[in-house]
């Protein structure tokens, strides 16, 4: 069985969470085209081949393997989930496959609090999110909504 | 390719919107979740012990919100019937979020198209479907909704 | 599913081609992640071509062994029993490949009440390479004899004769 190296998040309060508040970056990768078998075989899902088959893909006049967009969008939530720590709610997440990632490219993901209120006695926090490449570029741009604990509560 | 009118896209298009197949259902594996867990880079011990899942409040083992897409792919038609174009592109995807998914839950989903319509791209014509999937657990209980934007060009 | 008895099996004759094919990256892909295997030289074309300088992603040796276990189990039937099976891999395979799974039978061995049958096995691309030969060893029953037993014990075998 693989090992895995489980991480208990930390904790985070609504508290801790001021508007304007720019998460650390994290970065994934050189994303590799592992990265994609493992993403299609979690899904047990292999029909677009033009995620995994070089040729196919440049067949299709595509400049190589494209990664998937959902995988990108979910390693994204995945990062938010950590940021927002263990007793967080996502409530929603939003995201939108705007330029391609491909096999070598870097994906950092990024991330700031955007709003925070109180809605009949529930803490909230809106980010906003993206992914940028090596070069900058926004490949995914992107929104959450979660339910915070809130300290003492 | 065969030329078609715009009459005929946007009639193409009006067609799609409504209930698409059967509900269907599947079972939340242990093994999937692992594997999914692993693929999005997420560690938190509830994705791979019970005893922490129970510790943090949760019936049992919790799936990572991207198993989803083991749903969409497996158990919903997502090839779109259109005729115009040539390419169908992944656009974006709202989550909304309700209960966990849980190791043993079976979860059935639904898939409605909610919304199509042509627009102007900057390559030409644009299809733009908006496909609802509606997940729910064998107690009856909304587990999270999917919408996914989908472009035809 | 065929019943074959020892009596009917004849050193020389050919046992049932299996045939898989052509092979494909999702065929590959599919094998990896069931396996958890995550060698890129499976998947990646450039980490495969140009740092093992490999003629393209290549084809799991694991999936070869599965595919050529499922020739003889195949063959031996129900009533039948898989008891060994050996391998070497020689040659690669890569997508694209059309593989044919073949095997023959090479001796007969009377271990009464049962009969083992040895048989050369091999795995061969549409260029006629043959790149993972091998070889297996089938109990049979004989013809009005007992079963087989379920677990197989080999100490049910009788004494090798001759």
């Amino acid at each position: 069985m693989f090992k895995v190296n489980m991480v208990e998040p930390p904790v985070v309060y609504f508290e801790d969470l001021a508007e304007g508040h720019e998460f650390p970056t994290v970065t994934k990768g050189p994303m590799m085209v592992g990265h994609q078998v493992r993403w299609a075989g979690a899904c047990d899902n292999y029909e677009s081949e033009f995620h995994h088959d070089e040729h196919v893909a440049k067949a299709a006049g595509l400049p190589g393997i494209l990664l998937s967009g959902p995988l990108m969008a979910s390693l994204l939530l995945t990062t938010v989930t950590q940021w927002l720590g263990r007793d967080a709610r996502l409530v929603r997440f939003f995201d939108q496959n705007r330029g391609a990632t491909m096999p070598r490219d870097t994906a950092l993901m990024n991330g700031r609090v955007k709003r925070k209120y109180l809605e009949s006695g529930k803490a909230f926090v809106e980010l906003d999110l993206s992914i940028t490449n090596q070069r900058s570029e926004v490949t995914t741009p992107g929104s959450a909504l979660a339910e915070m604990p809130r300290r003492g509560g | 390719m065969t030329e078609f009118s715009q009459a005929e896209m946007e009639r193409q298009l009006a067609a799609l919107i409504g209930p698409v197949g059967e509900p269907v259902s599947m079972a939340v594996e242990l093994g999937a979740v692992r594997r999914m867990a692993v693929a999005v880079d997420d560690f938190d011990p509830i994705h791979y012990d019970e005893a922490a899942a129970h510790k943090r409040g949760f019936r049992g083992i919790v799936a990572p919100w991207p198993l989803l897409w083991s749903w969409f792919f497996n158990c919903t038609e997502y090839h779109l019937d259109i005729e115009f174009g040539k390419a169908t592109v992944h656009g974006q995807d709202e989550y909304e979020f309700r209960e966990p998914l849980i190791v043993g839950d079976v979860i059935t989903v639904t898939t409605t198209i909610m919304a199509a319509r042509l627009k102007q791209g900057r390559t030409g014509p644009l299809g733009q479907v908006e496909a609802e999937r509606r997940f729910t657990n064998q107690h009856g209980q909304l587990c999270a909704v999917l919408k996914t934007t989908l472009f035809r060009r | 599913m065929t019943t074959i008895c020892f009596e009917d099996v004849e050193v020389s004759q050919d046992i049932p081609s299996l045939f898989k094919g052509p092979m494909t990256t999702a065929h590959i892909m599919r094998w990896s992640a069931a396996m958890e295997n995550w060698h890129p030289i499976h998947f990646d074309w450039r980490f495969a071509t140009e740092q093992h300088k490999l003629p393209d992603v290549i084809v799991n040796g694991s999936w070869k062994q599965h595919v050529m276990l499922q020739l003889v189990a195949d063959w031996a039937g129900e009533t039948g029993w898989l008891w060994k099976i050996r391998f070497q891999f020689r040659g690669m395979n890569v997508p694209g490949d059309t593989l044919e799974a073949w095997g023959r039978v090479v001796a007969k061995h009377d271990r009464h009440p049962f009969g083992v049958v040895d048989l050369q096995i091999g795995l061969k691309n549409q260029k006629g390479d043959d790149g993972t030969p091998g070889s297996a060893s089938v109990v049979l029953p004989k013809r009005n004899g007992p079963a087989v037993p379920y677990p197989f014990d080999p100490r049910v075998l009788g004494p090798q004769k001759g």
